[in-house]
């Protein structure tokens, strides 16, 4: 047996096992982190789903239209506000520049997702429409 | 007379004699080597076989784990579609707030009426001018479009439907229509909630 053929053979089994290995645990890594980011994005979801339900709830439009659109804002965050969330998840509320949406930041890890409320889109507030032009039409 | 001693037969000996030939030293003999050509085709037979093994060993570990990299990244790209996905979702989302409460608060008498009807038979709650920024705006993930809206039967219908288009602002992002129901109650109807029902690609 030819030692140089020998030696060859065993270099180029070496160099591709290490190659093959470093591929190997890279593609691990970037399964466990994949894996993580699902994960955290399902518990985003599952959040967004809940508050979703709890805004269908009666007790939030009671008083709706004639409620002020500021009083019914307020409203729509302590409801958004009541529901628990999971350990590391952060939720933001802030009011958009117009003043009439509320919009809703859960953070949690890298992902984010962000949705915005229109305190008038549950029952109406404020100010209505203005008067029809044709009597007797809804306004 | 004497006598004859009979002879004994001869036994065969006990240790080769210089006459046999040794089974493995031709060379002793001087004669050419008869077995030889064969032990050393074996050796190179075996060497020869070393190297072959070991390229497709390599071959065959480097492939698996090129094909468990490819299926990490396709991991990848299925992943960052579904977060596109919802990007987009949220934002057609928020774009059916935003509709529904420019309706309630503006022009609720629209709310019982087919799109069609907006520009002709909405106008005794809504000017015509006011028409267009009511049906659009900007979001987070671009620009949307109202493109129906269709109330339930009955002259108090309980409910609508709604089609919102969303033309994505960054390029390469695919263009979607979202379809929104939207509940609606009291004399003179009133939203009283928007569920998004589904998300479609649209044709660009």
């Amino acid at each position: 047996m030819n030692l140089m053929e020998v030696m060859t053979a065993a270099l180029l089994f070496l160099a591709s096992s290490g190659a093959s290995l470093a591929l190997w645990s890279q593609a691990a890594g970037s399964l466990a982190d994949d894996s993580d980011r699902l994960a955290r994005s399902d518990r985003l979801e599952a959040v967004l789903v809940a508050v979703e339900s709890r805004l269908r709830d009666p007790d939030l439009r009671q008083g709706a239209p004639a409620l002020p659109c500021p009083v019914l804002l307020d409203r729509l965050a302590a409801t958004i506000e009541a529901g628990s969330l999971p350990v590391g998840m952060e939720r933001h509320l802030t009011i958009a520049a117009p003043g009439d949406l509320l919009q809703l930041r859960l953070v949690e890890g890298g992902e984010e997702r962000m949705r915005s409320y229109n305190p008038a889109a549950f029952g109406g507030c404020g100010e209505v429409a203005p008067p029809a032009t044709e009597p007797g039409h809804a306004s | 007379m004497a006598e004859r001693r009979p002879q004994r037969p001869s036994r065969p000996p006990l240790l080769p004699t210089t006459k046999t030939r040794p089974r493995f030293s031709p060379a002793a003999t001087g004669q050419p080597l008869a077995g030889s050509g064969r032990c050393v085709k074996k050796a190179s037979q075996e060497a020869a076989f070393v190297l072959p093994l070991a390229i497709a060993a390599a071959l065959v570990a480097l492939l698996g784990s090129l094909s468990v990299q490819s299926a990490v990244l396709q991991n990848r790209l299925d992943q960052a579609v579904r977060q596109q996905l919802r990007e987009q979702e949220d934002s057609l989302a928020s774009a059916a707030q935003q509709l529904v409460g420019r309706l309630n608060r503006h022009a609720p008498c629209l709310l019982v009426l087919p799109l069609e009807q907006w520009s002709s038979q909405g106008q005794q709650c809504l000017h015509a001018s006011q028409l267009e920024p009511l049906t659009q705006g900007e979001g987070r993930e671009g620009r949307w479009h109202l493109r129906g809206w269709n109330p339930g039967p009955g002259p108090v219908p309980s409910s609508a439907t709604a089609v919102l288009d969303l033309t994505p602002g960054t390029s390469g992002r695919a263009r979607r229509q979202a379809t929104v129901a939207v509940v609606l109650e009291g004399g003179p109807p009133r939203a009283q909630a928007v569920r998004l029902l589904g998300l479609r690609g649209v044709e660009p």
